[in-house]
């Protein structure tokens, strides 16, 4: 069974929940795969027919259904390419001048599809990396090999899409600035407004097309940057803090929206995404790369020595009680408990590595201990914060 | 319709789109010919006039407002052009899309600058539209035959023109010539006083040379000699026919006026034909400088208190002569031809290439290049004051542009960041327009103070000619010139896209 094959199975247990939201985004990345006029005039009436019957479930069901088959049928016939490196570092470093700070040495490979998360705390070389990497700053020594053909740094750069977390403003409206990029970009005339109004309904942004720069909110700002990002179709996506001032909710939209763009069987790209968000990154990213002071340390790198190698794979768990670091502490050293530390309202317990979180959680049980949260950090580049 | 139209440039030609092209050609066109009516208008000539009105001349209000106007439209044009950068936004551009749109933003500031030239060919249009050039050409010819007839001024010249010694006898008398220290002049085998009618000059246009002024004075004494009256006469009529269709009165037909200076032979007595005064007021002058006053040709009129002198018997010579003159300048010596649209065309270039800079560099680098280039050339002036050395400064210039080339060179050939580059980007562009003339100018500067060195006089130095040559083709060099600024575009433009590429600092 082909990617598409099971994506499109996924989609069909959307409409079988009746998941109307998620579906219309996945029938509009279906119709962009299609890269065909015909497909996007048949979507674009389908969203206009479903503004208008937006509380008629069952015509909506079947009306789905008319058009994920008629989807299904032009793409399962097109071919799925292979999913390539799109770039790759060895030994980058970045170092500025006189200052201290200097970020690597970096090996890190990213290919299409994938989604490369960074983390780390504020001012440890996130931006620059992104910076390095979009060409935007140049490596001190090392190198960084991008795998796909381009004539000159300038068609590199045009292939490298970099959102900074402050990005410039729009001038006029927001419509009109995505078809300006559409028609840089080699859309014809006659499909441009098509695929604008497909690539904003996805982004949800339907109802701000004519709206200025300065009325949008921060979260809606981004996505308009993402929206003119899905015209570029670059091989990398770089983007700065994307998660930064948005809710919750808008969190995980956007990260579904990154894996879904990314994941595209027939046009996936690659996406480095810096954030303080560690949860909802590790959930999203194929890859994560920790950052501190400018070192790196991957989540499931290979150590060298024996003594990286015991912290590696020991069991770390993060938890919140209400009882006190001598009630707690009694208790976990029977299970051999390495350290306790109290970190700002949850506690941080290590064990070594034959220690399952079964027997942490049996334990806790039985000795009834209040616990609040809690969450196993072993896999986690949270465990790189709290050390 | 312009919204339209922008719509469909946007989404098939987004160059033209987001440089506003067609919006601004066509209100360019619109304005360029609203100048050329206001031109149209001022350039009305009003045949009562004999000298320039400067209270009536608007020309200093319209190039003023002609200023004024292109600003205000370059500026709200940049603020629409600056909404959309695609080549900040590394938006895909083939090697000559930078150049497209040089070209476009130089076609557009050709526009802004043509409202002066627009103005003046307006002027000039109608100052032609009077008649055609053959017409003009021939009314001229009967004002400056008959202008020998009136009052003005004698020549003082001491040759006139070789006569055949097969009609003259040698020893009588070579050439026709004047000599006013002996008091007389020859024309044609016979001496003459030198206050005779026959040493009488004529009025000129612009449409004649010497040659040609020579041959219709010669006309004329031909005439006076051979007792051509009938053809004077016509003259007369001719002349006095122009003025009437200008609705200019005469106070003296065509016989009259023949009666009036026609005195055979000799021609030293004759009546003084002025201009037509009317409404001018010349202060009777009899007692002054000792001069008597010229009673037999002139009369006085009281006005208020005051005396006033006017000519008894006059034609509307200095109205015509002076409405005339401007027909055969529009001719001629036209305000707008390829000299003066040279400035306009250089103007152009410098503002395309200053908002050129502008968009490929950035707001910062370019400020920060004006004010570099400001402190090096306060530092130039200071240098060139200290060593005394008339060419330190444009030296110094040309060393700065070239240093510029060289560090864009090094820049791109070593492919890293861009560090200053962008500094030397600003100072290149608007350098492009001005090197080869510095070179050409100081060219023409140097050689001439070889030749001083060398040579009391430079026009006999072996440089003379190649200095004469550069002086003479300076206008056609500086059209060269822009052929060389548009090629040396194609090639930069497509550098400057793969320095963008760099890193930055």
């Amino acid at each position: 069974m082909s990617e598409f094959e099971k994506q499109y199975l996924e989609l069909q247990d959307y409409l079988k929940f009746e998941d109307f939201s998620i579906l219309t985004k996945r029938i509009i990345d279906l119709t962009l795969d299609t890269e065909d006029i015909t497909h996007y005039i048949k979507s674009n009436e389908f969203l206009i027919w479903l503004d208008q019957n937006e509380n008629n479930s069952a015509a909506k069901k079947e009306k789905y259904q008319e058009i994920l088959s008629d989807l299904y049928a032009t793409l399962i016939k097109k071919s799925i390419p292979k999913k390539k490196l799109l770039v790759s570092t060895s030994s980058l470093v970045k170092n500025y001048g006189t200052s201290s700070f200097g970020l690597g040495p970096i090996e890190m490979e990213l290919y299409q599809g994938e989604i490369l998360g960074l983390v780390g705390e504020n001012g440890n070389g996130k931006t620059t990396l992104l910076r390095c990497l979009c060409g935007e700053l140049f490596a001190t020594s090392g190198k960084i090999n991008y795998h796909f053909k381009a004539n000159e740094k300038y068609d590199l750069r045009t292939k490298l899409v970099y959102i900074p977390q402050r990005t410039d403003s729009w001038y006029g409206s927001m419509f009109e600035n995505l078809q300006f990029t559409a028609a840089n970009y080699g859309y014809k005339p006659e499909e441009n407004e098509l695929i604008v109004e497909l690539i904003i309904a996805r982004l949800g942004l339907r109802k701000f097309r004519k709206h200025s720069w300065k009325s949008l909110s921060s979260g809606y700002k981004m996505r308009f940057e993402l929206a003119r990002m899905l015209l570029r179709k670059p091989e990398i996506l770089l983007i700065d803090e994307p998660l930064a001032n948005l809710d919750i909710i808008a969190q995980q939209t956007v990260l579904e929206d990154f894996r879904a763009i990314a994941k595209s069987p027939f046009r996936p790209i690659g996406i480095v995404l810096s954030s303080q968000q560690l949860y909802e990154v590790e959930k999203t990213s194929d890859q994560v790369i920790f950052l501190k002071q400018g070192k790196q340390k991957n989540l499931h790198e290979k150590s060298i020595s024996e003594s990286d190698n015991t912290i590696e794979n020991n069991l770390v768990i993060e938890f919140e009680s209400d009882w006190n670091q001598r009630q707690l502490g009694e208790i976990f050293v029977q299970m051999n408990m390495i350290s306790l530390q109290f970190n700002g309202g949850t506690y941080i317990i290590n064990f070594p590595q034959d220690v399952s979180v079964f027997d942490f959680m049996k334990l806790a049980i039985e000795q009834q201990i209040p616990l609040k949260y809690f969450r196993n950090i072993s896999k986690s580049t949270r465990r790189f914060f709290v050390s | 319709m312009f919204k339209n139209i922008q719509k469909q440039l946007l989404i098939k030609f987004p160059l033209l789109w987001n440089t506003r092209v067609v919006p601004m050609t066509a209100i360019l066109i619109v304005l360029n010919l609203v100048f050329f009516f206001i031109g149209w208008i001022e350039g009305k000539l009003n045949f009562s006039e004999n000298g320039n009105n400067y209270y009536s001349n608007n020309d200093g209000l319209v190039i003023f407002f002609s200023v004024f106007i292109s600003l205000l439209l370059i500026i709200i044009w940049l603020a629409f052009y600056f909404k959309n950068n695609s080549f900040k936004s590394f938006y895909l551009k083939n090697n000559f899309s930078l150049f497209k749109e040089w070209c476009i933003l130089l076609f557009i500031s050709f526009l802004i600058s043509l409202f002066t030239v627009s103005f003046y060919f307006g002027k000039e249009t109608r100052v032609r539209s009077y008649f055609s050039e053959i017409e003009a050409i021939k009314r001229c010819e009967i004002l400056s035959k008959a202008s020998f007839f009136v009052e003005g001024s004698f020549s003082n010249n001491y040759t006139n023109d070789v006569v055949s010694p097969a009609t003259i006898p040698v020893e009588v008398v070579q050439v026709d010539s004047t000599n006013m220290n002996a008091g007389f002049i020859h024309f044609n085998g016979k001496k003459y006083s030198t206050l005779s009618l026959l040493n009488k000059n004529l009025n000129s246009y612009t449409f004649f040379n010497y040659e040609s002024d020579s041959i219709h004075k010669k006309t004329i004494k031909t005439w006076l000699v051979k007792q051509q009256k009938d053809s004077i006469k016509k003259l007369f009529k001719d002349y006095l026919n122009i003025a009437k269709e200008h609705h200019l009165k005469a106070n003296i037909n065509e016989n009259e006026w023949l009666n009036l200076i026609y005195n055979y032979p000799d021609f030293e007595k004759f009546k003084l034909i002025g201009s037509d005064q009317k409404g001018e007021y010349y202060y009777a002058d009899n007692y002054r400088n000792g001069n008597v006053f010229d009673r037999e040709n002139k009369y006085v009129a009281t006005i208020g208190n005051q005396q006033y002198e006017y000519y008894k018997y006059y034609v509307p010579e200095s109205k015509l002569h002076f409405n005339y003159n401007k027909i055969s300048d529009s001719w001629m010596n036209p305000d707008v031809n390829f000299e003066t649209l040279l400035i306009a065309i250089y103007f152009a270039f410098g503002i395309s290439l200053l908002i050129f800079s502008f968009r490929v560099t950035s707001g910062k680098s370019w400020l920060i290049s004006v004010v570099c280039l400001g402190v090096l050339g306060i530092l130039f002036g200071i240098i060139s004051i200290i060593i005394s050395w008339d060419y330190t400064f444009p030296i110094l210039m040309i060393l700065t542009i070239l240093f510029s080339i060289i560090y864009f060179i090094i820049t791109l050939y070593k492919s890293k960041s861009k560090n200053i580059s962008s500094l030397m980007v600003n100072i290149m562009l608007w350098s492009i327009l001005g090197l080869f003339p510095l070179f050409y100018f100081i060219t023409i500067e140097i050689l001439k103070d070889i030749s001083y060195d060398n040579y009391l006089d430079y026009s006999r130095s072996k440089y003379y000619p190649a200095i004469q040559f550069m002086k003479e083709n300076s206008i056609n060099f500086l059209y060269f010139n822009l052929l060389f600024v548009i090629l040396k575009m194609v090639l930069l433009s497509s550098k400057i896209k793969q320095w963008r590429g760099l890193a930055e600092n």
